[in-house]
């Protein structure tokens, strides 16, 4: 994960004196991820809406007293995957598989161009991501979607960072395994 | 499959919602943002101390100082004018002599539910443990742990005209057109047509607040999840309009026209704009002021709230107008059942530890009614139980003048006849009063 950028400490700083267009700013800069981040893990939209919208809110509370000098995205995404882990495990508890919206999400014809997987491979994928438990999703996404270290994402969780190894591998193998299965 | 490819699909994945979501939330962080307190950042150090210190100097004051000053002093600060009304050489009526505004209110007292007509005489309608208006006062819907029933108010021990059985029933609330009632059962949300038919489960788990009717014709409610997430949603075909994230439960949620909900916590009043944009908030420090109470003005412009001090043991009514809070009354104790008139002109302030209704006028020059020794007269003989013991809770203030009732709307099922799921007893009449 990049470290504090001199704009990301500008904005806060700005922010701290009460700027709204420079926590605009902030905030646009980080949606993206961590909407997609909360969607990745817990599947549902609404909810992805909610843990991020959540989350800023907490960093909107905690802005006066938020050091500028460490980075604001590691601390805003810890928020996120915590929350959606808790929105995940609770949603498996009620039995709710959110199958419509994952489908819309996966349709591989809406998908950018320039991946290297086919549709069914990309569905194939965002199939197994859904399968995987919670914890071995969330990994993932902070591995592979914002780019963290396995070091960091032991950090940021409180795991060991076997742990998060082993998470990581048992979850790149259960993709791996659902790319090799054919198409149901 | 290599490391990069999951991450250029991870990334590229579209997702449902993205960008209006991002709108929604900007609405929401921003006045969040807007309605903080900045605190001075380069005094951050020191102010720890001078924290303690103040912290310190509070505790003496509250000990030097009359009661609810610390709370004026709050109030004038963060909330607005500072608008106290006291109650001395205000006019004091040894009983309820008269309404000072047309309309009748409904209590519930330990002993069953009354009405108190404007020329103060009172009616008991029954032995319930809670009740609530029909939209112009024909009807009442009364409950007992295990029975909702529409009742005739206007006749004694009113004459029933059907009956629920469900459990643990609480917080009824008659919809404006009429033609729906809302209630819980336990932790579940339900929904019977007015005339008892059609009785449906809205929703399984809901916090323990009373929902809140849309004003219209259309049936649209508000209600609170467990997690405390506000919905809004259209009865009659289940369908969610709107919804905010989670939350600290309600302690009351009202409408403050058709288009804004009021959602009143312990220690925040924020106000919604459909869909979910938060238009307006007031915190209440956490460790001094807990919110009590809560109801909206009947033109749907202003909105009566209470809340406590933990320190002093004062209660706060404050009337809200969308840009900021007067201070109306303070006294010891809590405010709870606050009630408009409906002409809006006064404000009822139930204040149970003076064992009094207090009519404020909310209109003009200030003025309060002052009536006295009111759990008496609901429950005489209850003083064993303690100071009070006998006050009731007031469960609405309606309606001024009898309208006729509404037509039924076509498919509302308000004029059904036939064996309905709960086997309530059917008159085929809309209680749409």
């Amino acid at each position: 994960m990049a470290g504090l950028s001199r704009d990301e400490r500008a904005w806060i700083r700005a922010a701290q004196a009460g700027s709204v267009s420079d926590l605009e700013a902030l905030f646009r800069h980080h949606w993206p991820r961590a909407y997609r981040a909360a969607y990745l893990v817990v599947h549902d939209h609404a909810a992805a809406e909610d843990i991020a919208q959540e989350a800023f809110l907490a960093a909107v509370r905690s802005l006066d007293s938020f050091d500028r000098d460490r980075p604001f995205g590691p601390w805003l995404h810890r928020i996120v995957i915590n929350r959606a882990i808790d929105a995940a495990r609770a949603k498996t508890a009620r039995r709710e598989v959110s199958g419509e919206s994952y489908v819309a999400a996966t349709d591989p014809m809406s998908m950018a161009g320039g991946n290297p997987f086919t549709p069914t491979e990309a569905r194939a994928i965002a199939a197994g991501l859904v399968s995987l438990p919670p914890e071995q999703r969330a990994v993932v996404v902070l591995r592979y979607l914002l780019d963290y270290t396995p070091g960091e994402i032991a950090e940021l969780l409180e795991l060991p960072r076997g742990t998060v190894n082993s998470r990581l591998r048992r979850g790149l193998d259960a993709l791996q395994e659902q790319l090799q299965e054919p198409e149901a | 499959m290599k490391q990069r490819d999951l991450r250029n699909l991870l990334l590229e994945q579209p997702v449902p919602g993205e960008h209006t979501a991002e709108e929604r939330t900007w609405d929401v962080v921003r006045q969040s943002f807007l309605a903080r307190e900045p605190v001075p950042r380069e005094r951050r150090v020191p102010w720890r101390l001078l924290v303690a210190l103040a912290i310190v100097a509070a505790g003496i004051a509250i000990g030097v100082t009359p009661a609810g000053s610390t709370i004026a002093d709050w109030v004038r600060d963060k909330l607005g004018r500072d608008r106290v009304v006291s109650t001395e050489g205000q006019q004091v009526e040894p009983v309820l002599v008269r309404l000072p505004a047309p309309g009748q209110i409904l209590t519930a007292a330990p002993n069953g539910v009354w009405v108190v007509n404007q020329d103060g005489s009172k009616r008991f309608v029954g032995e319930y443990i809670g009740a609530t208006w029909s939209p112009n006062a024909q009807f009442v819907a009364a409950w007992n742990d295990n029975e909702l029933v529409a009742l005739d108010p206007a006749l004694t021990e009113g004459n029933v005209h059907w009956s629920l059985a469900r459990e643990n029933i609480s917080a009824a609330r008659w919809a404006p057109s009429g033609f729906r009632v809302a209630y819980l059962s336990g932790a579940s949300l339900r929904v019977v047509v007015g005339n008892g038919a059609d009785d449906k489960l809205l929703e399984r788990r809901v916090a323990p607040v009373a929902p809140a009717w849309r004003p219209g014709e259309e049936h649209v409610l508000a209600y609170a999840d467990p997690d405390g997430r506000i919905f809004v949603v259209e009865t009659d075909t289940g369908k969610v309009l709107w919804r905010t994230p989670r939350a600290p439960l309600p302690v009351a949620l009202t409408w403050l026209n058709g288009e804004q909900l009021a959602v009143l916590t312990e220690q925040r009043l924020r106000i919604f704009r459909a869909p979910r944009q938060l238009v307006s908030a007031v915190d209440f420090p956490r460790r001094l002021f807990t919110a009590t109470g809560m109801v909206g003005s009947p033109d749907g412009r202003e909105l009566a709230y209470a809340v406590y001090s933990k320190r002093d043991g004062q209660g706060i009514v404050f009337v809200y107008n969308g840009r900021q809070s007067r201070q109306v009354f303070s006294g010891s104790g809590r405010f709870r059942d606050l009630a408009w008139s409906p002409d809006g002109r006064f404000l009822l302030v139930p204040w149970r530890a003076a064992d009094q209704w207090l009519f404020m006028r909310m209109v003009g020059r200030s003025r309060v009614r002052v009536n006295t020794d009111i759990a008496g007269q609901f429950a005489p003989g209850e003083e064993s139980a303690g100071p009070a013991a006998g006050f009731p809770r007031v469960e609405g203030w309606c309606c001024a003048e009898e309208e006729p009732l509404p037509p039924p709307p076509a498919g509302t099922g308000a004029t059904e006849t036939g064996t309905t799921e709960t086997g309530a007893t059917e008159t085929g009449t809309a209680a749409g009063g």
